[in-house]
């Protein structure tokens, strides 16, 4: 077994184990339907990853010449977006320019997804889906005054310096693009590893559940961040980033459905 | 090379017929029977101009675009319905399931006409698992759009990824079965396992709505 079918049974195995925890909090809980919304979204990356390894062992070393398992990665977009709606109404206006610089970074995100792997559709699509549940979170964290101003420019200027990186990649010479790329994986485990530690922070202090399923949240937009921006090994610990993110939801998830 | 829309009109003049001596709930069932086997040819061509265009074989397009097409055109009338025509609950679930089963009944019949019926035992594992298949995922978005209307979180990007979610599970389903041995053997056991799955689901569904 490859590397990448390893990498993707062990997210399989968590994936599971989540799907399993968050059909267990609905059977007990009560007006979860914010859990509901992530259980689908978890179903859909569960489907998504046996996709992946069914085609692995039936159909090794071809291409899919339409990716099928990217639909289960836009339904869990749309989905933990539409678990945002569920828990707060949002209100888009309160945040017009997070919002903004949101559809900003998104939209430089996707061409930048596009110069690298040609596929014009599939890139298009996930920057839509991606879109959404980023602009959702980023409204609702506007809304809910979660983040100071000054963190929101410092992420911003974060985006931005990391966006203007791998674009310069394009242009400069080979001998500076090794230098560029590690600044840019810098900058991005930078910013990830406290996001992670906040959410795993926020589950033990006395927070409204619902911030902490936001927290957990922006770690997972995060880390898809990340790990579609990597390549070799940055894209494993990526993956892996990625992958810790869905058992601190289920756990804020826990606490959210218990707090009613 | 078959006839799908002579054989459509075969089979749906009869039931068309029908449908002057009946009333009620089984004249709408009928209806959506017929929609669902019309929808089923529509998604049959669509399927066959995109394998023209993309230039996919037979079996590819099968594997990657069927489900997306089967799935979104399945979802159409039904989602027509309920904006347009705000049914009760059980209607909308009663339509459901014919749509579900005029697409999976026309589906098998063009299946047995390309490909012949020698063997029973094949056929009723084909029909057992395209019947409950193609039933059970266009169930579970009409009782999907139920809960999400009832307890208003009913949104296009909710609508889209519930969507989304049901032509992965196709998707999965068509590329297991498209390998003889054990993973046609899973892939045929897989819509009996979902369906299983949603039944349990749905018993905890009035708890929800509560």
């Amino acid at each position: 077994m490859n590397l990448e079918a390893t990498l993707t049974s062990f997210h399989t195995v968590v994936m599971l184990i989540v799907f399993v925890g968050m059909i267990r909090i609905i059977s007990n809980g009560r007006r979860t339907m914010c859990a509901v919304f992530f259980s689908f979204a978890v179903a859909s990356v569960l489907l998504s990853d046996f996709y992946w390894l069914a085609y692995d062992i039936l159909r090794p070393g071809t291409r899919m010449p339409f990716a099928a398992n990217e639909i289960g990665e836009w339904a869990m977009f749309l989905l933990l977006g539409a678990s945002l709606t569920s828990l707060r109404s949002i209100n888009f206006h309160q945040a017009r320019l997070e919002v903004l610089c949101t559809i900003l970074f998104i939209t430089a995100s996707t061409a930048l997804w596009i110069s690298w792997s040609g596929e014009w559709v599939d890139d298009i699509v996930t920057g839509i889906v991606y879109g959404y549940f980023l602009c959702c979170l980023v409204a609702l964290m506007k809304q809910e005054e979660m983040v100071p101003s000054y963190k929101w420019g410092m992420l911003g200027g974060v985006s931005l310096l990391l966006i203007a990186g791998q674009v310069v990649i394009f242009f400069v010479p080979d001998d500076m693009k090794r230098a560029v790329d590690l600044f840019c994986y810098g900058l991005m485990f930078l910013v990830e590893l406290p996001f992670i530690l906040r959410a795993m922070l926020t589950l033990k202090n006395t927070e409204m559940p619902a911030r902490k399923i936001c927290r957990c949240y922006v770690a997972l937009a995060w880390s898809v961040s990340v790990m579609y921006m990597s390549t070799g090994g940055v894209y494993i610990v990526a993956m892996i980033a990625t992958t810790l993110c869905f058992p601190l939801t289920l756990m804020a998830m826990k606490k959210e459905v218990e707090a009613g | 090379m078959i006839y799908a829309e002579n054989i459509l009109l075969c089979i749906a003049v009869p039931l068309i017929i029908s449908l002057l001596f009946i009333r009620g709930e089984v004249r709408r069932y009928v209806s959506a029977f017929l929609l669902g086997m019309g929808v089923c040819l529509i998604a049959a061509y669509i399927s066959g101009f995109l394998s023209l265009a993309t230039g996919m074989g037979e079996n590819d397009t099968a594997i990657f675009l069927s489900p997306v097409v089967e799935e979104l055109m399945k979802l159409m009338p039904l989602l027509f319905f309920l904006v347009l025509f705000s049914p009760e609950d059980r209607t909308l679930t009663m339509l459901a399931v014919a749509i579900g089963a005029g697409f999976a009944t026309f589906e098998n019949c063009c299946y047995i006409l390309t490909s012949g019926a020698e063997s029973l035992t094949y056929i009723l594992i084909r029909g057992l698992a395209v019947g409950v298949m193609h039933i059970v995922s266009i169930f579970a978005l009409s009782i999907w759009l139920i809960v999400a209307k009832r307890l208003q979180v009913f949104s296009f990007p909710a609508v889209l990824g519930s969507l989304s979610l049901a032509m992965t599970f196709h998707a999965l389903y068509n590329l297991l079965v498209s390998e003889p041995g054990v993973s046609s053997l899973i892939g045929y056991l897989l819509p009996l396992l979902a369906a299983v799955g949603l039944t349990y689901l749905y018993r905890k569904l009035p708890h929800f709505a509560e």
